[in-house]
């Protein structure tokens, strides 16, 4: 169960990283990009499995 | 849940991050949006330098620091020997033993128990490097909680590395938290009940090592490590277990020796002695009855050792503290704490000259060969005799570093 839950919250974190790529790349706003940037760091380092 | 740690996922999320930008930049051109292109591109590099960054810094939690065995070193096991239901985890840590031949009792140190309060780990460490054992066995843990040794306190600031000099170039060291890792245990219960009394603590208090004792065997996390820890008490037949701490200088419970039923007798006269001897006052207290889940307490309870715990003055715990940087814990000297001082609010002795680490690791050392010299009166059955590791005097006058052996030329 509690691999299932770690293994479940990394792909989340995947998604998150994922979509806030996209977000990056999509947007018309410098401060948007930056804010994309800035909140996407803590799930990448868990979905990279660094923490 | 340990298993799932590995290269896989950086590889199929740089893979999938690849093909979002390509798709992205088409997209991007497409539209004629190519100057937020570029932008976006900086970001994510800049994003991606920053994530690098930071978990190189949290990975290096996880790089143990060297230790030297010394000349009694007879054997390393790993913890999870005497449980392995810790086997694999990040809980799991080396147990030295020390070992005379030669008939006599058993002692367990633990050092690192509370990962923040480093003068407990570093004692062991000089004992692991230095002591020579004559009759009876030692047994240190310089790392009890390993987990707290990866994470540092949220919103104390901490560095997760202090260095300290030496003859020969400077080592390195691990400040840690002063609980278990909260991604090795997650999420933390409104309210703990310690097992087996139901005393109800705060929820945090579930990763407190010194308040799981004597653990479970399929309770959470750091119960199992509490568990562990007392099996090895057990299979070992320990006579005396000596729980090295440090607590904030404005605590009441500080440069003292917390002594369980068993081995009041024995803290007693250690603190007397080393008082007439070395000059150095330490206070003694009965382990609270009341108060439990702390080795004081359990593990007399429930084993036949006898158990003592020590405290000294961290001035880096306290809150009114200043900067908390790695000369703040290695010199104890802060400016805030010097006005705490001239208040009456410091409950050690407290000057410019701060509560350095030699002060604390040296009331460590000395009081733990206090202890070992009175047991070995008292109880012959059960002697350990222990030279070679600096006291307090040695360790004020040479600098702690001085007794520190150098990793390059372990062989």
């Amino acid at each position: 169960m509690t691999a299932f839950v770690s293994i479940a919250y990394t792909a989340l974190c995947g998604l998150m990283v994922i979509g806030l790529v996209y977000r990056m790349f999509t947007s018309r706003d410098v401060y948007e990009q930056i804010t994309c940037g800035v909140s996407m760091v803590p799930f990448l380092l868990r979905a990279l499995h660094i923490r | 849940m340990w298993s799932v740690y590995g290269p896989l996922s950086f590889k199929s999320i740089a893979y999938t991050l690849r093909q979002v930008i390509s798709v992205a930049f088409d997209k991007a051109s497409n539209c004629g949006k190519s100057k937020y292109s570029r932008s976006a591109v900086i970001v994510l590099i800049v994003t991606v330098a920053m994530t690098a960054w930071s978990g190189r810094l949290i990975m290096s939690s996880y790089k143990v620091e060297p230790i030297v065995p010394g000349p009694s070193v007879s054997d390393i096991v790993r913890l999870s020997h005497y449980f392995p239901g810790i086997e694999g985890t990040p809980g799991d840590t080396d147990v030295y033993f020390l070992d005379s031949g030669n008939p006599g009792g058993t002692v367990l140190v633990l050092g690192g128990v509370h990962a923040t309060e480093v003068a407990g780990m570093l004692t062991g460490v000089l004992l692991i490097e230095n002591a020579q054992v004559n009759q009876g066995r030692l047994i240190v843990i310089p790392h009890s909680n390993n987990s707290g040794f990866t994470a540092q306190p949220a919103e104390d600031a901490f560095v997760p590395v202090f260095h300290i000099q030496t003859e020969w170039g400077e080592r390195w060291f691990r400040l840690g938290d002063r609980l278990t890792n909260s991604v090795h245990q997650w999420p933390d219960p409104e309210a703990y009940a310690h097992y087996p009394s139901g005393q109800i603590l705060s929820g945090s208090e579930v990763r407190n090592l010194n308040r799981c004792f004597p653990g479970r065997p399929d309770g959470l996390f750091t119960e199992k490590i509490a568990y562990a820890i007392t099996q090895l008490i057990e299979a070992e037949a320990c006579d005396l277990v000596i729980d090295l701490h440090e607590a904030s200088a404005m605590y009441p419970v500080v440069n003292v020796m917390v002594a369980h039923d068993n081995a009041i007798d024995i803290a007693g006269m250690a603190a007397m002695t080393m008082e007439f001897e070395e000059g150095v006052n330490i206070g003694v207290e009965a382990s609270p009855v009341g108060l439990r889940g702390l080795s004081h307490r359990e593990i007399g309870d429930h084993t036949r050792a006898k158990v003592i715990l020590m405290e000294t003055a961290n001035p880096m715990m306290d809150w009114v503290r200043g900067r908390t940087t790695e000369d703040l814990l290695l010199t104890g000297q802060d400016e805030f704490m010097l006005k705490a001082s001239k208040k009456g609010l410091v409950r050690v002795p407290y000057d410019e000259q701060g509560v350095p680490i030699e002060e604390r690791v040296g009331r460590h050392s000395s009081g733990l060969q206090q202890i070992l010299s009175t047991m070995s009166l008292m109880y012959p059955d059960s002697a350990v005799q222990v030279e070679g590791v600096p006291k307090y005097a040695e360790i004020r006058e040479h600098g702690l570093g001085h007794f520190l052996k150098n990793p390059a030329e372990d062989i």
